[in-house]
Formats: C-alpha cells, sequence, structure tokens
C-alpha cells in the first residue's frame, strides 16, 4: 500500500475573497497590488490579524500564489497561520473577510483577535 | 467606603517627619526603544499610552488573554527611550512575553537591571534627601514625571502610599548613593508596604489574580480598546463579576501572622493572608465579607488570632 504524503501546511484564500480583494484594490486606486496577512500582537484573545495591499512582498517574506493573487507572509506569522483558509462571509449578516485558522485555540467575542 | 490610609506605626512617623531610603535595585529595569514601542505596549496592557508624554510616565498592568496578571508596569518616557520598570525578579518574563508578542514591529529590550541601580527615598523630606545627593527634583510634581539627571541618571517623582517619594536610577558602577535620610532594609518596605496598601508582585500579584481584584484599577483605562485580555477584565468590571479584593487586616495584640493562614468567619474560610507584619496584614477577601470594621479570625499553625478589616479599595472601585 502507497502512503501519500499529506500536503504541506499553507495559506489557502477561497476564489469569492480573492475577487473581494481585487475588487477592493481597483476601489483602492491600486489595481495591480496584492495581499499582506499576517498577525500582530493585541486584541482581547493576544493576537490580532492583519490584512493590508501592498505592491511588492519584504525580503523573507513567504509568498503564496492562488487564484491569481499572491499572497505575503512574514514567516513569524506563518507560523501562526499554516493551514488557515481566508474565506469572505457577505451580505447583510456576513462579517467580511474571515480567517478560518485551525491554530486559533480561542477567539475574543468580535472574532478579530485570537490565541493559541 | 474605603478608609483614609494613615498609620501611627514608628517606621510611618519616620516618614512623617523625614525621608528613609531602600536600595530597590533588584527592581527589573528594561531600556525599551524602536518607533513601535509605544504602540505594541499600548496593544499589550491595560492602560491608555495616548496619557504617556516625554518627561512623564505611565503604570500598567501587563495581562494574559485570561486577563491575568503577569507584572505591574511602570513606563518613562525619556529624551531616547522608554525606561520599563518591573517587579522584582520579572524582567526577564515580561522582556520574553513582549518579545513573543513582536511580528514586524520596530521595538528592542534591553535588560539594564544588573548594570543599573535603583534607590527609593520615600517621606515628607524626600526632596531634601534627595537634593543632598546632588539631585534636582524641580519641576517634578506628576508621578511618575521624570529627568535625566548627571551624566546617566534618572530621576523619577514616584509615591509609596500616601508618602512623597523619588526613585534613583545610576550607573550600577557609581555604588551606594548618600542621601539625607537613613537607609533601612527590606523589612521595613515590606511593612511600609503592608501599612499602606500597596500590592507586590509575587505575594498579590501573579497569575492567579486579576487586576481588579488586586486593587491595579487605578491603572487599567476602560475605553482605550483592545489589549490581550481586555474582553475579560471589562466583563469582570461591568458584570461586577470580581469574586474577592485585597484588603487590610489590623491584627490584635499587635501580632504577626502567618502568610497563608486562612481568615475565618465563624469558621468559614472567606479568605488568605498574603502578607503580614507586626500587627497588620494584608489578605484576599471574599466580596460579601468585604466590610470595612468586619471582625474576622485568623487561623495558622500558632493558633487563632482575631482582626478587623480595613476597605483599602481606591477611589476608582467606588464608580
Amino acid at each position: 500500500m502507497v502512503m501519500e504524503a499529506p500536503a504541506p501546511l499553507t495559506i489557502n484564500i477561497d476564489k469569492d475573497a480573492a475577487e473581494h480583494v481585487r475588487v477592493f484594490a481597483q476601489q483602492s486606486g491600486k489595481p495591480d497590488s496584492h495581499l499582506r496577512v499576517g498577525v500582530k500582537g493585541g486584541g482581547c484573545a493576544g493576537m490580532t490579524y492583519i490584512l493590508d495591499l501592498v505592491d511588492t512582498p519584504n525580503e523573507d517574506d513567504k509568498v503564496i500564489e492562488e487564484h491569481g493573487l499572491q499572497l505575503y507572509v512574514d514567516r513569524k506569522s506563518y507560523i501562526f497561520l499554516a493551514g488557515t483558509i481566508l474565506e469572505y462571509s457577505g451580505g447583510l449578516n456576513g462579517k467580511g473577510f474571515v480567517f478560518n485558522n485551525p491554530n486559533a485555540k480561542t477567539t475574543c467575542g468580535c472574532g478579530t483577535s485570537f490565541s493559541v | 467606603m474605603a478608609t483614609q490610609i494613615s498609620t501611627k506605626s514608628a517606621l510611618s512617623n519616620k516618614l512623617r517627619s523625614g525621608a528613609v531610603a531602600f536600595d530597590v535595585s533588584d527592581f527589573g529595569r528594561l531600556k525599551v526603544t524602536g518607533e513601535d514601542a509605544i504602540d505594541l505596549l499600548d496593544r499589550l496592557s491595560t492602560n491608555d499610552f495616548k496619557l504617556l508624554e516625554p518627561g512623564g510616565g505611565i503604570s500598567t498592568v501587563l495581562t494574559t488573554n485570561k486577563g491575568r496578571i503577569i507584572d505591574l508596569l511602570r513606563i518613562l518616557q525619556r529624551e531616547d527611550d522608554l525606561l520599563m520598570i518591573t517587579s522584582p525578579g520579572t524582567a526577564a518574563r515580561v522582556a520574553e512575553w513582549i518579545e513573543f508578542y513582536t511580528f514586524v514591529e520596530d521595538i528592542e529590550v534591553e535588560d539594564v537591571t544588573a548594570t543599573t541601580s535603583q534607590w527609593l527615598v520615600a517621606g515628607e523630606g524626600a526632596m531634601d534627601a534627595v537634593a543632598e545627593a546632588g539631585f534636582d527634583t524641580d519641576g517634578l510634581n506628576e508621578s511618575l514625571s521624570n529627568a535625566t539627571t548627571g551624566e546617566s541618571s534618572t530621576i523619577v517623582r514616584t509615591m509609596l502610599g500616601e508618602f512623597p517619594a523619588y526613585e534613583l536610577i545610576t550607573p550600577a558602577s557609581e555604588g551606594t548613593l548618600s542621601f539625607g535620610a537613613e537607609y533601612l532594609g527590606r523589612p521595613e518596605l515590606a511593612q511600609l508596604r503592608v501599612e499602606q496598601g500597596v500590592p507586590a508582585y509575587p505575594q498579590e500579584m501573579n497569575e492567579d489574580r486579576n487586576p481588579l481584584e488586586s486593587l491595579l484599577k487605578p491603572h487599567i483605562s476602560f475605553n482605550k480598546g483592545c489589549y490581550i485580555g481586555q474582553e475579560v477584565v471589562a466583563r469582570l468590571n461591568t458584570y461586577d463579576r470580581v469574586q474577592r479584593f485585597l484588603c487590610q487586616l489590623i491584627v490584635d495584640d499587635e501580632e504577626t501572622v502567618d502568610t497563608g493562614a486562612a481568615v475565618l468567619v465563624e469558621g468559614d474560610q472567606v479568605g488568605e493572608i498574603t502578607t503580614s507584619a507586626p500587627g497588620l496584614a494584608l489578605a484576599y477577601l471574599r466580596k460579601r465579607f468585604y466590610e470595612d470594621g468586619l471582625r474576622v479570625e485568623v487561623s495558622s499553625n500558632e493558633g487563632v488570632t482575631g482582626a478587623t478589616v480595613r476597605d483599602i479599595r481606591p477611589p476608582e472601585y467606588n464608580d
């Protein structure tokens, strides 16, 4: 029996979320920009997600490409985000961009921060 | 309702009529630099760093995401850096905590505890006492206001309970300073702390305690926005969920009770002694029994001693 190696942990963005990033990029007058995804200390639970439109990666960034969009992630944030799927929740009750992060043990009430 | 703290011990009379000095070099000192230092520290601790000004300072509580105390920090904004004063023995833990939550921020934390000394001069005559050692206190009126003095020393205006105080941070190589004040040791400082109701790490402040029960409410901003532990601390405050508070016990017959001794009401444990001095103690007491003047018993190996509860919560707790 041949065992298949598990897929390496990465960060994924689903198609709908990638489309929304493109829309926001155009609305911001930066249609060619890509997405910085990261974490910073703070927020009730300890770590807060960050999203930013940027033109180029930093030197040590991990670069992930999906649905024609590049995600730039600094190395330390990557440790806490590996396995995350970035989705978009729209509509009247939608939350906007949602991080489905398997490393998050708890999240705060508003969902913007997490602990590991 | 809290009573005004006013003690008449021989020790506090020394501070009332003059000043005393302590070597407090065992407190931790971290030099913090970097463009993002203030922003990051604001995200990690309870107070509002918008209040911090050059030459000023802020006291703030570093809390876990469960709203428990890592340490009470005093942060001084000097000309070129921030000087963070931690409790004795916590500098490495505090530095590690900041490092863990640093991702892309521009911040450097350097532990200068071993290369600097720290002196505390307290009492109504503190200003004259530090002047005798050549330190100028002009303009240092607000708590934690500070100035660089001499080649590389810092003078800070502080308080020790009800008494005015100054703290000096000097290069360790300068040795002991000659203040116009009697030098006292750790037992006397511990006694003053109990008399003045000042919590300390790790006896009263630790990761089993939240800042509200430890009487640290004056160091918490409830409208600054998110920081680590904010949701828990805000909920405890808003819904009045704090289960116990730190109190002072006036112990009968000037006895010194054991640390860790149980505080009893009608035979049931309602609290625990955290620090004691002759005739006085600090204790955590269940909220239901936190009543100024309530008679309790303290039970330890030596036997049972009577004591009276004193409410020492600061005015912020009257809201």
